[in-house]
Formats: C-alpha cells, structure tokens, sequence
C-alpha cells in the first residue's frame, strides 16, 4: 500500500540529519530504523522485561522491536485504532483498540499471538470518528486506566450503535438528517453514548469498568507521578483555552460539560444548557496551561522522569504533536493544589514532530513513537539517551512564593544576564468556544536576587501582586529553553 | 500495428499548426517530457497545466520495441473523431507522419524512432481536458493521453475515464496485489451494513465475511477481493474500510436477523474475544444463559458456520431462513430448532453460489 504520509516520513527524515548541527547538548537523538514502505504511526509503546519494545501501530499491527539487532518481528495484527499497549509478560499485552480493550496474547509459543480476549468492552460507540480510546496504563494497583474521547460534530453518529444511546438534548433523529443543517446544536464535541468522556478504570481481571472522573474532551495522554498521582492531558477546542495538564482523581469534573449526563443519576438539562457558572464552581481546573503557539498545541502522554536520565529526575515529560519538541513539568503543592510549570525539554535536534507516545527502558533510554492520524504529527520512532558529560543551562526547578518565584538553575547564571529575563502574564477564557486568545495580558515588573552564594537560585518578587489562574510566561535568555510558563492556580 | 513494410520518410516536424493571437503575450512556461514507452503508451499518461501557461512539451521515443511514434495534440471531446480518423489514413499519408488532416488537431510532433525526441509548444484556448494521441496506423486506440487544463484529474488513475482502458485496468491490478492479504486474515475496522465494532475476515478459497463484535453475530460474506482499508487508514477514520467483492449473503438487519434467538428479547450478547485457530477466528460471546463459540470457515466453496453453544437446557432457535441448511435439528419455518446437545456441535451451511 502506497500512503501519502509516506513521504511525510521521509522529509522528516531530511529535517533530522539538516538538524544534526543543533544537537541538544546533553541529549543524543537518533531515529529507529524502520522497514521501507511499513507503517510507522505508532500508537503505543510498552517495554518488555527484557528489554524489547513492543510498539502497536496505526494500520493494526503490534511488533517488537530489539534494540540490540535493531530488528523488527510482527506479534499479532488487525487491531482497530490501536492507541495504548501494556505488556504483562514477554508474550501477552494489553491494547486499548477503538471497540475494546483487549488481551492479546501467544499460547502456543510461536512468537505470535493467537488468543485475543475481550478485557473489557463497556463502554459506548456511536461510531463517530473522533470516539477514540486512550490508553491503557496502569495504576499503582493494577487496574487498567483508560481514557474516552467524546464525538465531534464534524460527522454525526451512525445508524448502528453500541451501547446505550442518551436521549437528551438534540434527538437521535437530527443526527441522521442533513447534519450540516444541525450539528452546531450537537455541541463542537458531544457524548452520546455512555462514559464518552471520561477516564475509567478497569479491572485486570473481572473487566469491570469503574468511571473514575468526566469532563475530558480529548484526553490523549495519561501518566502516573512518583506520588502516584494521575495527570492526564486535553487538547484545545471548546472549554479549553489552551491545552491542558490536569490532575485527575476519582469523582472531580474537568470542564468538558459534553460527559456529566453520564454521572450517576444525572438529572440535569442537556449539557449546553448548563449555566456556566454552574459549571465554573464544578470543574477542576488545569494543574498546567501549555501555552497554544508557543508550548503546546497538542500535547500527548506524560511520562515520570526516572533518575539516571539527567537531572530532572521526577519530574514529567509530555510529548507533542505538532512540532519536533518534548516538553517538561516542574509541579509542586500549593494549599492541598498541584500546579506548576512547563518548558520545553528538546526542541528538534533529531525529534521528529507527532511525538504521541514515550516509554523509558531499563537503561534509562527514553523511546519515542509519533504519530499524526491525518493532523499535524510525524511518523516513526527516535531512541533519547542522556550524555552525562554534555553542559547545558536550563531551569532545573521552579517554585512559586506569595509574592513571586525561586527558580533553580543548572548552572550559575552570571549577573548581567539577569537582566535579560522578562516576564508576562495572561490568562485563558472558559466557554464553550474553540480555544481563548491570551487574555488581560501584560508584563510583570519584577527584582531578582541570589539565593546563597553559587548563582544558581535566585528570588523573583513580582511588583504586582500574583493573580490566581493567570499563567506567567519566563523568557530566559541564557536557556537552552527561555520559554518557562508558571500556571497560578493557588498562592501559598 | 507494426511499422515493418512502411518506407519511413526523414522526420517532418509539425510545431504549432495553431497559434493562437495571444501567442505573443509573454506567458508562465510549463514544461513536460511525454514518453513513449513499452506497450504503445504514453508516460506520463496525464498531467495539468493552467490556460494562462504556455506549454513546452519534450516528447521522446523510449519505445525499445523500435516503434514508430507520433504525438497530436487534440481539441477536447475529439478523441474518437481522430481515432476514427488514423484508421482511414493510408500508407500515402506517410508524408504528413500519419497525422491526420483534421481540424481538431491542435498541435503535433511527427514520427520519432527510437531515442529520436522533440518538441513543441502548445497553447490551449480554454479549460478542458485535451487528449494528446499517437495516430501511427494502430497505436490510438490506445496510446492516448490527457491534459487538464484548469480542471482537476480524478484522484488516481482507475477512475479516470479520459486515459486508456488498459492502463486503467493495470492500476487496478496493481491496487489489488497491494491490498491482497496473505489468508486467512483478520482486520478490524469501521464497516459499512455493521455496527461500529466490526471485524473483516478474509478465508482462503476467497470467501470473506464481517462479524459484528457488538452484536456478536456474522452480518455479510461476500467472494474474491478482500477490503480496502485506505479510505480509513488515510483519515482520521472518519471514512470507512470498503468491501471489495460481490456479497453472497447477508444476515439483515436489526430485527430479523440471522443467529441465536433467546426469548428473552432484552437478552444481550457479551463479546469475550477470538482464538485463531490455524488462523482463523473463533468468535467466544456469552448469551443469557448461553456460552457460545462460533466460527466460519471455508470448505469445498462454501461458507460453513460452526456452532458449539453450551449452557442449554432447552433446544436452541437459530433465525436461519432461506440459504442457510443444516445436518442437524429441524427446521420450524425460518428457525432452525436444535436440542441441548447437537447444538454443542453444529455445523450450518450458507450458500455462497447464487
């Protein structure tokens, strides 16, 4: 088969190498090798105990790849919309598809699966094309999360669905007529069939499936702290000024109103008609805005940091789909909230664009798999290792005060390029809209002074008084990466 | 169609037998090298251009057959005209290169030999889609190609009714061997006539069929090609894999469809996954108080459906009317009616000849 995208591939493949020279300094890129003409849209990676990769793909297929022969073998295929795999041994993995989340595995010892068991199938599909299904990974018990992206009033539903249908709002019968006519009624993104929205949780061995928090629009990314806390990320569109990384726990709604007439014993109006201020007082706002233009515009799955790959050990990467960069997540607890920063990590130097999935080996080797579905992305996969000797400056950590910020740097910043950072602040509107221009923008005045003697801390103090959901953008000169946005959600 | 016999005079060459006023206008140039290749066609077949460019047309001999080749451009919807017309020209045209005398050609190169080559400009007179035909005594049926001028070509070749039948035809196989799958096989994906859970398989002896992962029952089968998952595979799946061959059966809609039927209406089926078995799927569901096995499979050109239902204590009703016939049970009208224990082991047969 002959795709288009194909070509996408290989121009990416000449950016890299024209890229070479600007080579991040303490990280060394370098792409997978890939079998000419084969799918290489990846969907989720996995590692398994002894060290392969098994990778799902675009097209269906999962195959394992092992880094020390650089070689490629097929595992098992014909999967739907694969976006997340989970190895729980060397021959059986756990694949979130679009219709279920399913065990597949070899039993008869021929390298290649032969057994695909329904884990769990208890979740809706009006066969929309935006219904996809985000995950699995698994929680520090066990169980299976997975998130469910809601519909798009791009296309109605179809005729034949799964599951329950929810009779609220527009009828079933306006998404059969001339859906050019009425879809704007549907909602930008809607959900009609049950747990459309939500992140679930799903038992490993029964298959019961738990809601666990709604109000996700399209939740392309999950990833555990070493707290054990869950984040999940979201895409731009209406209720989401700009991409965000939210902190997710059992019962809370995060702002996309299209999933509450699933909750338990829901007897409210249809989801549009839920006053906003209704909804203001409901929602769990982002733990982190990735700023639309200049962070993030799509970002994907979040990953812990493990030691023995820098120094920012514990903390979160995010990986984003439409430019070559993967981004890092400084958080901390202000009042009982987590919220934090965000800065780029890598910014091209080999990475391609699409970057949808990332997964650490036991060396320490950070793996990533892009992606693109027909939108902004990339295709292919690249092998990150940290060069311990390489020196860059970079904020290490960041940390929010009453009237301001400590920031932490790699190494000492001399005392004239403090003077070259500035900083703004803005903030995103909430509403059913697609997306929110930057709103009430405007510089900050600030001072800056070491903290110690080794000028790698310093205080900022803010002239004006900080301002709860305002995000405060860092331009630092002397960074690999100036850009640092701090999301202000509480002040200690 | 060979050339052997004919005397072939020193080239004459035929640029523009048609200039248009506006020729003197400075114009955008296109360049385009047409070829003659193997098997009396054109290469490219087709290409586009603006009417406001002037076209600077190289056309070359790489014919290896050492075959003789002109190159007329033609006004649009003339094609059959100047391919009537090469079949009345005679060995006494040989002067003119075999180009016909006919207002519609618009621009021509005469007869090349092998890796002999030129050109000519051309500048078209409105939108449309010019043929451009080698008219050498037998060669227009099929050496022709086409222009598009300000109009967009249809997407790939198989669709595109101005270029030849043959090359069509070849595209077609050529598409077919990329989508042909090694059998048996089996793909998910978004169907049409299915629910959204749906699952292509693909038998050997090239009977496939859709099973419905949410109502866990076969919907169609149909015969030859498998599917053609590029529609779905190059969006964001908001198109759907298409069939490819002619359905033989299907098992209706909603209502009266063919499977199990419970008396329990509410009764719903519960999809626990498939085991390949040499390849091909073992659908496992569990129904009320059933726990069902099925499978298709491929045997002597028909399409054998396997049951092995267990938990029964009563005889088991399959919805089975018309091209459907069993070994085992009774038939009460458009139910096939098996005890407990035949219906652990049970063989139907759908037609797939008709």
């Amino acid at each position: 088969m002959n795709h288009p995208s194909f070509l996408g591939f290989s121009l990416t493949v000449i950016a890299t190498a024209t890229l070479a020279l600007a080579d991040h300094p303490g990280y060394q890129v370098e792409a997978v090798p890939f079998e000419k003409g084969i799918d290489q849209e990846v969907g989720g990676i996995d590692i398994l105990p002894d060290g392969r990769l098994a990778v799902c793909f675009h097209h269906g297929d999962i195959r394992l790849y092992d880094p020390k022969t650089k070689g490629w073998t097929v595992f098992g295929s014909g999967l739907h919309e694969p976006l997340g795999i989970v190895a729980e041994s060397s021959s059986s993995f756990v694949v979130m598809q679009r219709p279920e989340l399913t065990r597949i595995s070899d039993t008869d010892g021929d390298g290649k699966a032969d057994f695909y068991e329904t884990v769990c199938d208890d979740f809706g599909m009006t066969g929309n094309y935006h219904e996809f299904a985000f995950g699995p990974i698994r929680d520090p018990d066990g169980n299976y999360v997975v998130s469910l992206n809601v519909a798009s009033n791009g296309a109605p539903v179809r005729d034949e669905i799964r599951g329950e249908w929810l009779e609220l709002g527009l009828p079933r019968e306006d998404f059969k007529k001339a859906w050019g006519t009425v879809k704007r009624k549907a909602g930008r993104m809607y959900s009609r069939a049950p747990y459309r929205g939500w992140v679930v949780k799903i038992d490993p061995k029964t298959g019961e499936m738990t809601p666990w928090a709604s109000g996700f629009r399209s939740p392309n990314g999950m990833g555990y702290d070493q707290d054990g806390r869950l984040f999940v990320t979201d895409n731009q569109g209406d209720w989401r000024g700009t991409s965000p990384l939210y902190h997710v726990e059992k019962g809370k709604f995060y702002g996309h109103p299209a999933s509450l007439p699933w909750e338990e014993g829901y007897d409210g109006p249809a989801p549009l008609e839920i006053p906003v201020p209704e909804l203001e007082k409901r929602r769990t706002p982002a733990a982190v805005w990735f700023t639309q233009g200049s962070m993030a515009n799509s970002p994907t799955q979040p990953i812990l940091i493990p030691e023995g790959f820098g120094p920012f050990a514990g903390q979160l990467l995010v990986g984003e789909m439409n430019r070559a960069r993967i981004v890092r997540v400084m958080l901390e607890e202000i009042n009982g909230v987590v919220q934090g920063a965000c800065t780029p990590f890598i910014d091209d130097s080999g990475l391609a664009r699409g970057i949808n999935r990332l997964a650490f080996g036991p060396d320490q080797t950070l793996w990533t798999g892009q992606t693109h579905l027909s939108w902004a992305g990339g295709e292919g996969m690249r092998r990150i290792q940290w060069k311990p000797e390489g020196q860059f400056q970079d904020v290490r950590d960041i940390s929010l005060k009453t009237q301001g910020f400590d920031l932490e740097f790699l190494e000492p910043v001399a005392t004239a390029d403090l003077e070259k950072i500035t900083l703004r602040r803005y903030t995103f509107a909430y509403h059913s809209a697609y997306g929110s221009p930057q709103k009430e923008k405007a510089d900050v005045s600030f001072e800056i002074r070491a903290l110690g003697s080794d000028q790698t801390k310093f205080r900022v103090t803010t002239k004006e008084a900080l301002r709860p959901d305002f995000c405060y953008e860092f331009q630092l000169p002397m960074c690999q990466n100036p850009l640092l946005c701090y999301t202000v959600r509480e002040i200690p | 169609m060979t050339s052997q016999g004919f005397v072939i005079t020193p080239l004459v060459l035929l640029t523009a037998l048609f200039l248009p006023a506006s020729a003197q206008n400075k114009k955008k140039v296109k360049t385009t090298t047409i070829e003659a290749v193997e098997g009396l066609r054109f290469s490219p077949v087709r290409f586009s251009m603006r009417q406001d460019e002037q076209l600077k047309l190289k056309f070359v001999n790489k014919d290896p057959n050492d075959q003789p080749h002109n190159l007329a451009i033609i006004k649009p919807g003339s094609l059959k005209a100047i391919q009537d017309a090469s079949l009345k020209i005679g060995p006494d045209s040989i002067e003119n290169d075999y180009i016909p005398e006919n207002d519609a050609i618009l621009a021509a190169i005469g007869l090349l030999e092998t890796d002999q080559e030129e050109s000519l400009t051309f500048e078209p007179t409105g939108k449309g889609v010019y043929p451009f035909v080698c008219t050498f005594p037998g060669h227009a049926a099929i050496m022709y190609g086409a222009i598009y001028v300000d109009q967009r070509p249809p997407k790939d070749l198989i669709s595109d009714t101005n270029i030849p039948q043959i090359i069509r035809d070849q595209e077609m196989q050529k598409l077919k061997e990329s989508l042909a799958v090694e059998r048996p096989h089996v793909m998910r994906a978004f169907l049409p006539n299915a629910g959204p859970a749906a699952i292509a398989v693909a038998l050997p002896g090239d009977l496939n069929f859709c099973w419905d992962a949410g109502t866990c029952r076969p919907r169609y089968a149909w015969s030859g090609a498998f599917v053609d998952p590029r529609a779905m595979l190059n969006s964001n799946g908001s198109r759907f894999t298409q069939i490819l061959g002619p359905e033989f059966w299907s098992a209706g809609g909603d209502e009266n469809t063919f499977g199990i039927k419970l008396d329990d209406p509410k009764a719903r089926p519960d999809f626990k996954g498939y085991r390949l078995l040499e390849g091909i799927p073992e659908f496992h569901y569990t129904l009320g108080e059933l726990d069902v096995r099925e499978r298709l499979y491929s045997e002597e050109g028909q399409l054998r459906w396997h049951f092995s239902i267990k938990g029964a204590s009563d005889p088991v009703k399959i919805y089975a009317p018309g091209a459907v016939t069993t070994t085992r049970g009774t038939r009460e009208g458009d139910f096939l009616v098996v005890g407990p224990k035949s219906a652990q082991n049970l063989i139907l047969t759908i037609k797939s000849s008709s």
